[in-house]
């Protein structure tokens, strides 16, 4: 076994709930690589603690982050330290989850799997008491969201190989949940949804 | 000037509304399908902030995440539907006499103000919150707004370089409502834009431009 405190596979298109405390390191491996996975978490002492990519782009004055940066909630406090990122800051704090209505109004099919229901059902199994409208505004991690001229959103797949992995120090007690995408329409996932691992830590995750 | 439908619904449009959102609070107002709503910053250099519910289910609710994803456009530009967490059109913006508006950044509260410099003064988020339990609603979320007339340049890089206030005395956003809704509209500090004055904003439902 890998001796850390939780090791695990979140099979692509599901989602799964975890938690870490305060000063333990959270990994996020893209396993199979060009797989976005869709990141939520709260407070576990106060549930209406979330963290926030809006909060986040206002503190960091811009749409990414990088190693050393902090990820805020939605009280303004810092919630996550970034401290390893293989994929060079190549993430989306911009895009809301798919949910029902991306799948029906946007592409016109129904009963699609969708990263909110995910999201959600991972919180749930942590005891944590939200309704779907209330589950936080995602971290898409290792989604690739560039930005065009005239602050135009350009549509691309990930650029992520396997592996490739990024670590979050948890600066509170949280409750988090993970979704890799099921989006395989639209360019997101290179239309081939995989399974994503995670990692909880009490030491820097060094592999 | 009702939609031009082919079955025109047989009842007027509601009376106008014309309301003036004093510096520091946020105002009701409702608008139906067809109706205009215009938000004006009266004095220049006022940032308003928006949100919108719909009007008989207020889980739906104008959003800023879902309007950038429904145009693939980080910022608010002319014609851009402004859609609802249900991804179906709100509002259209249909005249922009500022053009910079904010899509990204979260509406300001008191902790946001104090870390400004601004202690003791009243974000967006308090205003809204008053205004709203005032008017007895009680929704089940407060959404972030859509910040008009603040501008937030988006870089290539990704950097957002918040600006001074944009608008002038005057400028205004208008749009086409198109579904029923009660937005609420909020004339507070952002504590970001280099400049901003502490004026009023008004709003207006119109029924003819």
């Amino acid at each position: 076994m890998s001796g850390y405190e939780a090791d695990f596979v979140v099979r692509g298109g599901f989602g799964k709930g975890f938690s870490a405390a305060q000063g333990q390191f959270i990994g996020l491996i893209d396993l199979y690589g060009k797989q976005a996975g869709d990141f939520v978490a709260v407070c576990r002492q106060h549930v209406h603690e979330a963290l926030s990519p809006g909060h986040t782009r206002r503190a960091l004055r811009s749409l990414f982050f990088k190693v050393g940066d902090c990820l805020y909630s939605n009280h303004g406090r810092p919630m996550f330290r970034v401290v390893r990122d293989d994929a060079g800051g190549l993430h989306d704090a911009n895009v809301p989850a798919c949910d029902p209505t991306r799948y029906a109004v946007d592409f016109g099919v129904e009963d699609h799997r969708n990263c909110l229901e995910n999201l959600h059902e991972g919180m749930v199994s942590l005891g944590i008491d939200l309704d779907t409208l209330n589950v936080p505004e995602p971290f898409n991690f290792f989604q690739n969201g560039p930005v065009a001229p005239e602050g135009r959103m350009r549509l691309a797949d990930p650029v992520s190989r396997p592996g490739e992995m990024i670590v979050l120090e948890a600066l509170m007690d949280v409750a988090c949940a993970l979704s890799p995408c099921p989006q395989d329409i639209i360019p997101g996932n290179g239309l081939v949804v995989t399974d994503m691992r995670v990692i909880v830590s009490n030491t820097p995750i060094a592999q | 000037m009702p939609l031009l439908l082919k079955h025109p619904p047989t009842a007027p449009l509601p009376p106008e509304a014309h309301i003036t959102v004093r510096h520091g609070s946020a105002s009701i107002v409702r608008a139906r399908r067809g109706q205009f709503l215009r938000i004006t910053d009266l004095e220049g250099a006022q940032p308003a902030s928006l949100v919108g519910f719909v009007d008989d289910n207020q889980a739906e609710f104008l959003s800023p995440h879902h309007t950038r994803v429904f145009s693939n456009s980080y910022v608010l530009t002319l014609g851009m539907r402004m859609v609802t967490n249900r991804r179906r059109p709100m509002m259209v913006l249909g005249r922009d006499t500022c053009g910079r508006h904010d899509l990204l950044l979260p509406g300001s509260d008191r902790y946001s103000l104090a870390d400004a410099g601004l202690a003791g003064a009243r974000g967006c988020t308090e205003a809204m919150c008053t205004a709203l339990a005032e008017a007895g609603l009680n929704p089940p979320k407060l959404p972030d707004p859509i910040n008009l007339f603040l501008d937030v340049g988006v870089g290539l890089d990704g950097s957002l370089t918040v600006g001074g206030a944009p608008s002038r005395a005057g400028d205004f956003i208008l749009g086409r409502v198109i579904i029923d809704a009660i937005f609420v509209v909020a004339a507070c500090a952002t504590g970001m834009a280099t400049g901003e004055r502490a004026g009023p904003v008004q709003a207006d439902v119109i029924n003819e431009l």
